[in-house]
């Protein structure tokens, strides 16, 4: 997963940034917009140990998570464990289990309610700070964590409900490397917004990163960047990123009377800038089709790197060479020849949804993405399909099966393997910063689409890996001193995306222009 | 065991072969990188083990870096595949001395004037070092070539050994070759934005095992949120 990556200060559209600089300052710098869900500033995380995943008790996990909730404890894992009597062939596979497992108590513990169980409640993820709320156009200093606004509301979606989808940022719905936008089977674009918690968004607030100028100054005295990491020993949970992927949900289809949801479906405010009237921030519900975490941790210093999809995004290519596709996909249609169009391919250009006059639901789709999974199956990485043995036991758990969550499913983790590489702090100075990704390629065909593995491999640093795209990530210096030079950001791309306080530093960034 | 330092491996200094080899392998077409060869019995565990440790000596490279714990790229076992398949009865012979705890100056004395254990071994330190396998008797015969050429023309291409294959991918960017030079390959880094302005980490540090941090490091500071000093 490139993820996170390469949301641009290359990337926002110039046009989207004039018009949201046009029609949509700050209110009074204090939004009154959408309200972050309200919740407990829990530092806490929960150790959930694993036997081997032959052996797992349902049980434990969610009694241990219910005296979580009860005392109020926050249940995401501080870091991942290894099985303490672990069945397998190989270290990698040993090893691998142990992170596919947290990586599933992880999106359970995200997707959860604060105070509750999944389907309870708004996940607590969707509380954490979105990009735009912390990056400012006029590179302010983000509100509090307490502070229950949004530091950016757009004007046109000021006193509306949902999660703000910026589409005058260009990552919002071109995919990293600008490799090209996803279309769904009904012609709509999918979306990607990125949050993160509380523990990246105070490291980034307390030490002045969200602004160039900060980052200047932190790195003129002798600093480098080091988030917060999870720790099972001292109990501290560390720094999370998301990155989310929706599609647009269709009444009568999707969600409405009669309709059984299979997406966790949420209001959202579609805002552009460009348009008119409602339209300008238009009120949608958005499906989840793909869930990315990074989460940095004591054991795992180049973060732990997970991966969800729902499991009606794509057939794998597997099941397209065999004809075993079992649609409707989002991004698939079955009926269609591979003559007709060529797998994981884009549309011709422009891209930007207003160049191409894009409309939700378009009577005449200019384009529907035909998109497979491809690159090896788990069951070639790791011998035994213990991805497969993992979604099915947590599908068929009582507290997940029949509720939308059983329809998602996790692709796999990526994590560093060298040791002690992986412990030691400040790997920029190591030979091989990135300790030897494992698998060493990952992707989410909603998130790296175009970037997705071969069967037999891949071309390192083209080929997505979560790892080795994010050990490239830098901050985002001004030009006031020369010799200012980007340095390393500790494995996320979002500190490139902060804005200058000077007007003139921030003439040739649209979406940071700001009076 | 072979030590060589980067400014020796910079300036040209090392084996004539594998700078011939090395330049080979830059200009190679992407038809010859290999396919992954199939499995085969004699890559037994406790072989691959013998085997590593035999490449250690022969590179100079601690044996933990060539064979990871957790070893995505498995180039010991595609090495070990491709010396097998050259020459199986010498390579068991080699192995079979080598873990007797004979050194490999001591094998090369014990093979005296069949040179195919030399060139077997030649081979296999080009596959560690350049990520591409040179067969033993091209080697051999290139060895004996008479020379024609000057130190000006050693780059020619008419002067370079052609490798069989590249290994793979991986095989190439895991090449030894960088390691040593504390380099990476052309298109292809992990070291740190800005490392060109930096010296490089300590030789050691590419070629020999980290060490452990203490097992409780000491907070950097009591708000985990404020930033750490170097």
């Amino acid at each position: 997963m490139i993820a996170f990556a390469q949301i641009g200060s290359k990337s926002f559209g110039a046009l989207g940034i004039v018009m949201l600089i046009c029609s949509a300052p700050l209110i009074g710098g204090r939004a009154t917009g959408h309200e972050l869900p309200q919740h407990a500033p829990a530092d806490t995380c929960t150790d959930i140990p694993l036997k081997n995943i032959s052996e797992i008790d349902l049980g434990t996990i969610g009694s241990t998570i219910d005296d979580a909730i009860k005392q109020g404890k926050n249940w995401i894992p501080c870091d991942a464990n290894q099985e303490s009597d672990p069945r397998g062939d190989t270290p990698a596979q040993k090893l691998q289990r142990g992170f596919d497992y947290y990586s599933w108590l992880t999106f359970i513990a995200l997707n959860s309610p604060r105070a509750g169980f999944l389907g309870t409640g708004t996940p607590v993820w969707e509380g954490y700070k979105q990009l735009p709320d912390v990056m400012l156009p006029d590179g302010s200093r983000p509100y509090d964590w307490s502070d229950p606004n949004q530091s950016f509301v757009p004007a046109p979606c000021a006193n509306k409900k949902g999660m703000i989808i910026h589409m005058e940022m260009e990552e919002t719905y071109n995919e990293p490397f600008k490799t090209g936008p996803l279309f769904d089977q009904n012609g709509n674009y999918a979306f990607f917004v990125i949050f993160m918690n509380r523990q990246m968004f105070g490291y980034i607030r307390e030490n002045d990163l969200y602004n160039r100028e900060g980052q200047e100054a932190f790195q003129a005295k002798q600093n480098e960047v080091d988030f917060p990491e999870g720790n099972i020993t001292e109990g501290t949970l560390g720094a999370i990123m998301i990155k989310a992927s929706w599609k647009l949900m269709k009444e009568g289809v999707d969600f409405g009377a009669n309709v059984t949801p299979k997406y966790h479906i949420i209001d959202g405010l579609l805002y552009r800038p460009s348009q008119k009237g409602e339209n300008a921030c238009r009120q949608v519900k958005l499906g989840l089709i793909g869930f990315h975490v990074g989460h940095k941790t004591f054991s795992r210093q180049q973060w732990i790197w997970t991966t969800f999809e729902h499991h009606e995004n794509v057939p794998t290519q597997e099941d397209v060479d065999k004809h075993t596709t079992a649609g409707p996909y989002s991004f698939y249609d079955p009926k269609r020849e591979p003559s007709d169009r060529p797998v994981n391919q884009v549309p011709e250009g422009p891209w930007d949804p207003d160049e191409r006059g894009w409309v939700p639901f378009p009577k005449k789709p200019f384009f529907t993405s035909q998109i497979v999974r491809s690159g090896p199956s788990s069951t070639e990485l790791f011998k035994d399909d213990d991805v497969a043995v993992l979604n099915t036991l947590f599908h068929d758990w009582s507290r997940i099966k029949g509720t939308v969550w059983e329809n998602y499913d996790l692709i796999t983790t990526q994590w560093p393997s060298g040791f002690p590489c992986s412990f030691k702090k400040h790997p920029g100075t190591l030979p091989d910063p990135t300790c030897t990704p494992f698998p060493t390629f990952l992707a989410n065909s909603t998130l790296e689409t175009f970037s997705q593995p071969l069967h037999d491999g891949g071309v390192p640093l083209a080929t997505s890996s979560c790892i080795s795209c994010h050990n490239n990530a830098t901050t985002n210096p001004t030009h006031h001193d020369p010799r200012s030079i980007a340095m390393r950001s500790d494995f996320t791309y979002i500190l490139e995306k902060a804005c200058s306080t000077d007007p003139k530093e921030n003439e040739l960034r649209e979406v940071c222009k700001h009076d | 065991m072979t030590e060589i330092s980067r400014r020796a491996l910079i300036s040209g200094a090392t084996a004539t072969a594998a700078t011939a080899a090395f330049g080979a392998a830059l200009i190679s077409p992407t038809s010859l990188i290999a396919k992954r060869l199939p499995d085969d019995s004699v890559s037994s565990d406790q072989n691959l083990t013998n085997f590593a440790n035999l490449s250690a000596a022969l590179t100079g490279v601690d044996s933990s870096i060539l064979t990871p714990n957790v070893d995505p790229f498995g180039l010991n076992a595609e090495i070990h595949r491709r010396a097998n398949a050259a020459n199986a009865d010498k390579l068991q012979t080699i192995l079979s001395k080598f873990t007797d705890g004979k050194t490999i100056e001591q094998i090369l004395a014990e093979e005296g004037r069949d040179e195919s254990a030399k060139f077997l071994m030649r081979s296999i330190i080009l596959a560690w070092y350049l990520g591409a396998w040179y067969e033993p008797g091209v080697l051999k015969t290139n060895a004996y070539k008479p020379r024609t050429y000057n130190s000006t023309r050693r780059y020619s291409k008419e002067v370079l050994i052609p490798p069989k294959e590249i290994i793979s991918p991986d095989a190439y960017t895991n090449a030894l070759v960088w390691r040593v030079a504390q380099a990476h390959p052309m298109g292809y880094s992990n070291l740190q934005f800005g490392y060109w302005e930096k010296d490089p980490p300590p030789i050691e540090e590419f070629i020999r095992p980290l060490k452990q941090d203490d097992p409780k490091p000491a907070p950097a500071t009591t708000d985990p949120t404020k930033g750490v000093p170097k």
